[in-house]
């Protein structure tokens, strides 16, 4: 409505307001500018208008303190609202200036002062004589804290656990140390310059070659069971089984048995040899056995030709893996008599240790 | 919260939630199974619980404890109406101990939980708010109400005496 008046002596105020908040558009503004260059009087009276609407922030009220009112100051002439303020010296709410003048309130008022006795009362006091005496039954000796992975290998090894007790039980025969009875057993036969391969027909995986030309002793086969190819050679040839041997007749007599490795070439009767033990050959439950008792109970070739396996190297097994989730280094330590028969049991960790023989 | 912070936390605080649930229900067995439980829930959450926030969390998870217990019993009285219509009647008294604990037994739950929370553990307004799940407005006034009258009622129990 404004931007079409024109600007006169006897409407100018209200130009002049917005003019100075802002709020008129460049054509009316330049409209008043230029009324203020026509009437010095009415400028003079617009520059004494804006300079009485500046405010300067530096300047404060510099008695606030005085203006306040405490608690002290609410309460009513009859103390009829007196508890709340009683309770809250009792609750210790009160800033310093009330606590000071609190008390001045007390000293004046003896009724007042008598019933803020009473509310220092109803602060109860814990009676220090009853006390949990269970607490033995609170505390905790170890964290088990199981991350993961731990979880992982704890299912693994439950599983091989299982694995291994499931094969014991179907083959029992992994407890023998003596020859398995589907070996096919040959003697060294000193004297023959062939090699001799006896293969029972359904048991081409336990082929057994023994190789005359190689002077290899009983202790050398024994502790060498990594033996390969280059050293025995057995290069076999293909009319073997030489017919010669009575395989009757050797039943009872000493045999060295070869287990062949991965390659196997039947047509060339070439046979990569792996491992070579002596008394005996692996059959799937065994090589099983033997590789658990080498990687899980970290047995030498020594140890595990020379000791019968026993369900103590379970629990072996299992007290290593506890040991392992609580970052300790545990064992049971066994002893073993000449027969490799366990004749002694051993344990030792800062919670329990024990030591006895084994009844045989 | 390590192992040995757990155990220290035993130490600590079991006597003052023993005392808290002891006061509040008033049967030691069942106070008894309940700081026992509420070391439990503690044990299950040691991994999450700082050792700066677990007396904070005991005396949470015991009053929670307590609570469900207490409703369990149908004990639990409205919280605004109770024991304030009751006609007292004052028993012969050997000191004033005995009449605040009276006094004390006499409070709606939520009153004397707050009132013993700020008595015997020193807890803030914001520390009782937190433990019990109130306002701050509201541990305020339970703590005004239960002053004002564990004091008539001492007041009361002094004109008998």
């Amino acid at each position: 409505m404004l931007m079409k008046q024109i600007i006169t002596r006897l409407n100018y105020e209200a130009f002049l307001v917005d003019f100075y908040e802002g709020n008129l558009d460049p054509l009316t503004k330049n409209q008043v500018e230029l009324f203020l260059i026509e009437n010095p009087d009415i400028k003079d009276e617009f520059d004494a208008f804006s300079e009485s609407l500046f405010i300067d922030e530096n300047v404060v009220f510099e008695e606030k303190e005085l203006l306040k009112k405490s608690v002290i100051d609410f309460i009513s002439p009859e103390y009829q609202n007196i508890d709340e303020f009683l309770v809250a010296g009792v609750e210790n709410e009160l800033s310093l200036v009330e606590t000071i003048k609190f008390k001045k309130l007390l000293l004046t008022n003896p009724e007042i002062a008598q019933e803020y006795k009473l509310y220092e009362k109803t602060v109860l006091q814990p009676d220090l004589k009853i006390t949990f005496t269970d607490k033995n039954t609170l505390k905790r000796s170890f964290i088990p804290v199981l991350s993961v992975q731990m979880l992982k290998r704890v299912t693994y090894y439950s599983a091989a656990a299982i694995l291994l007790i499931t094969l014991l039980f179907v083959n029992r025969d992994l407890f023998r140390t003596n020859n398995p009875p589907e070996i096919a057993q040959l003697p060294v036969l000193q004297n023959q310059q062939s090699e001799v391969l006896v293969p029972e027909e359904d048991q081409t995986n336990k082929l057994m070659a023994i190789n005359s030309n190689t002077k290899l002793t009983e202790n050398e086969l024994h502790n060498n069971s990594e033996i390969t190819l280059s050293v025995v050679k057995p290069e076999i040839e293909k009319n073997s089984p030489d017919s010669s041997i009575d395989l009757s007749t050797l039943q009872n007599q000493e045999i060295i048995a070869f287990q062949p490795k991965t390659e196997l070439n039947i047509g060339k009767y070439a046979y990569e040899i792996e491992n070579i033990s002596h008394g005996g050959s692996y059959t799937i439950d065994q090589y099983l056995l033997r590789q658990f008792r080498k990687k899980m109970l970290n047995e030498s070739r020594e140890e595990y030709n020379s000791r019968k396996f026993s369900g103590w190297d379970l629990v072996d097994l299992g007290i290593r893996q506890t040991g392992k989730l609580f970052g300790q280094e545990w064992q049971l330590k066994k002893d073993y008599d000449n027969e490799g028969n366990i004749e002694n049991l051993a344990f030792n960790s800062r919670m329990l240790s024990f030591d006895y023989p084994v009844r045989k | 919260m390590t192992l040995n912070e757990y155990n220290k936390s035993v130490d600590n605080f079991s006597d003052g939630v023993y005392r808290f649930i002891l006061k509040n229900i008033r049967d030691e067995d069942k106070a008894k199974d309940i700081v026992q439980d509420t070391y439990m829930k503690l044990w299950e959450k040691v991994d999450t619980v700082s050792a700066d926030k677990v007396k904070s969390y005991l005396f949470t998870a015991a009053y929670h404890t307590m609570i469900d217990y207490i409703r369990k019993n149908k004990r639990i009285v409205d919280i605004e109406q109770a024991d304030f219509n009751k006609d007292i009647t004052h028993e012969t008294y050997s000191d004033a101990k005995e009449i605040i604990d009276q006094a004390v037994l006499l409070l709606p739950e939520s009153q004397r939980t707050v009132i013993l929370l700020r008595d015997y553990e020193g807890y803030s307004y914001t520390d009782i708010a937190e433990v019990t799940g109130l306002s701050e407005t509201q541990v305020k006034v339970y703590i005004y109400r239960a002053r004002v009258f564990l004091k008539d009622y001492i007041k009361s129990a002094d004109l008998v005496i």
